[in-house]
């Protein structure tokens, strides 16, 4: 009697065929294991083999893992476009009606524990500032351009540091911004090379990447 | 009946200590398929473990047909980033003032990030001289913009009214561009945020509005 109820039990909620698929919540499984429904594996999970992607695929998506799924690890697809904020985001800048050529401090906002923010693109787009007498001749000043971390926030200079643009005068800063999510871009320690007063030299330390 | 149960048998295979082996009779964990897995509605991996190295681990990536397979950059047709040095021999003295990479606006974003240049056999003695007035110092603008007519990315490298010169009495020699372009997949892990206008209204410090979402 047990013999024959064991198997309609079974038979209730998974359906076998003769070429082995087995279904869950599916009387029809597509394949070997067909769950039609979700699946919570509470510890390893190993694949393999796993094919890899090939010359023909295009517009496939990183697939994720979220923590603050519940259950935790929900495994989501990457999809930048319904994000907010991506791991990688390239942002136009323009800036208009500076004092002379003196973009000293503008503060970006980006939160330095969460982002990255590097510079690309940079176009200076309006008068030339004049040479101007100096010791020795005529100097050029130095012109910068660099974002840097001031109070936890991302922000931007772009100016000749000893020379200015004539009164009158005037230039609009065109830059791309890339701005990289921590969680993707690692932030290293600065490495400091003391070249003594050479022009060549060897790394005092090697970036701590493995 | 009697033939259900075998195939059964033969299909799944359920251990006293509660291991389930499809398609095998020797499960090596508590669910082990020897074969496809499909699932319609959510996976959750509760426990995976860290990966603590770069190396010797591939992305997850999910194609357009719902199938789960291993990223591997040296397979795929792109990468999420990808770095390619544009070299322009011989170019004008006066810059490379359109050029057009032929790299789709659609697919990716394309930026340049980094730049120098030299004059003919890797010369280092390059000077600019402004058209003007000599006493300028006039501005670079080295960058890569979308063509909305080709829906291509161009490039730039010029300083504004000026010629480099080289060679001897430097004068006006072709030079070579070397331009470090880096392309991003569009829509992979990076993307294009809305262009931010900030009017400085005559100051040398401020805020820029921040992106929503950031």
């Amino acid at each position: 009697m047990l013999k024959k109820t064991t198997p309609l039990l079974i038979g209730f909620f998974l359906s076998f065929f003769t070429f082995s698929q087995v279904g869950i919540g599916t009387t029809n499984p597509e394949t070997d294991l067909h769950i039609a429904g979700e699946l919570l594996v509470q510890q390893e999970f190993t694949i393999k083999p796993l094919p890899s992607v090939t010359m023909g695929d295009e517009d496939f998506k990183l697939v994720t893992r979220l923590t603050n799924s519940n259950p935790e690890g929900e495994i989501a697809i990457l999809n930048v476009d319904s994000l907010t904020v991506a791991p990688i985001n390239v942002i136009n800048y323009e800036f208009s009606n500076i004092r002379l050529d003196n973009l000293r401090n503008v503060n970006l906002q980006y939160t330095a524990d969460k982002y990255i923010v590097g510079v690309a693109n940079f176009r200076y787009v309006g008068d030339a500032i004049q040479k101007q007498d100096g010791t020795g001749g005529k100097t050029i000043g130095t012109f910068v351009l660099r974002t840097f971390v001031e109070n936890n926030q991302w922000r931007v200079e772009i100016r000749n540091r000893d020379l200015d643009l004539d009164g009158g005068k005037s230039v609009n800063y065109y830059v791309t911004l890339i701005v990289y999510d921590k969680s993707y871009y690692r932030n290293l320690p600065p490495i400091i090379t003391n070249l003594g007063g050479a022009n060549t030299g060897t790394a005092s330390a090697i970036p701590d990447i493995y | 009946m009697k033939n259900l149960l075998t195939i059964c048998f033969l299909s799944i295979c359920v251990s006293f200590w509660g291991q389930v082996g499809i398609n095998t009779l020797a499960p090596s964990v508590e669910l082990d398929v020897q074969g496809s897995v499909k699932i319609d509605e959510k996976l959750y991996l509760e426990n995976p473990g860290n990966s603590t190295q770069i190396r010797g681990s591939k992305l997850l990536i999910q194609k357009t047909d719902e199938e789960i397979i291993e990223y591997d950059i040296d397979q795929s047709k792109y990468g999420p980033i990808n770095y390619a040095q544009f070299i322009f021999r011989e170019t004008s003295t006066n810059g490379l003032r359109d050029y057009d990479t032929k790299i789709s606006t659609l697919n990716y974003i394309v930026t340049l990030q980094g730049y120098y240049f030299t004059a003919q056999n890797n010369n280092t003695n390059v000077l600019l001289k402004s058209t003007i007035n000599e006493n300028h110092i006039e501005g670079y603008q080295f960058y890569a913009y979308p063509n909305p007519t080709t829906q291509t990315w161009f490039i730039r490298a010029f300083v504004n009214n000026s010629t480099f010169r080289s060679g001897t009495g430097y004068n006006e020699n072709p030079i070579d561009i070397f331009l470090n372009i880096i392309i991003y997949r569009n829509g992979f892990i990076a993307k294009t945020v809305n262009p931010i206008s900030v009017n400085m209204n005559n100051a040398e410090t401020g805020t820029a509005p921040l992106p929503a979402g950031f």
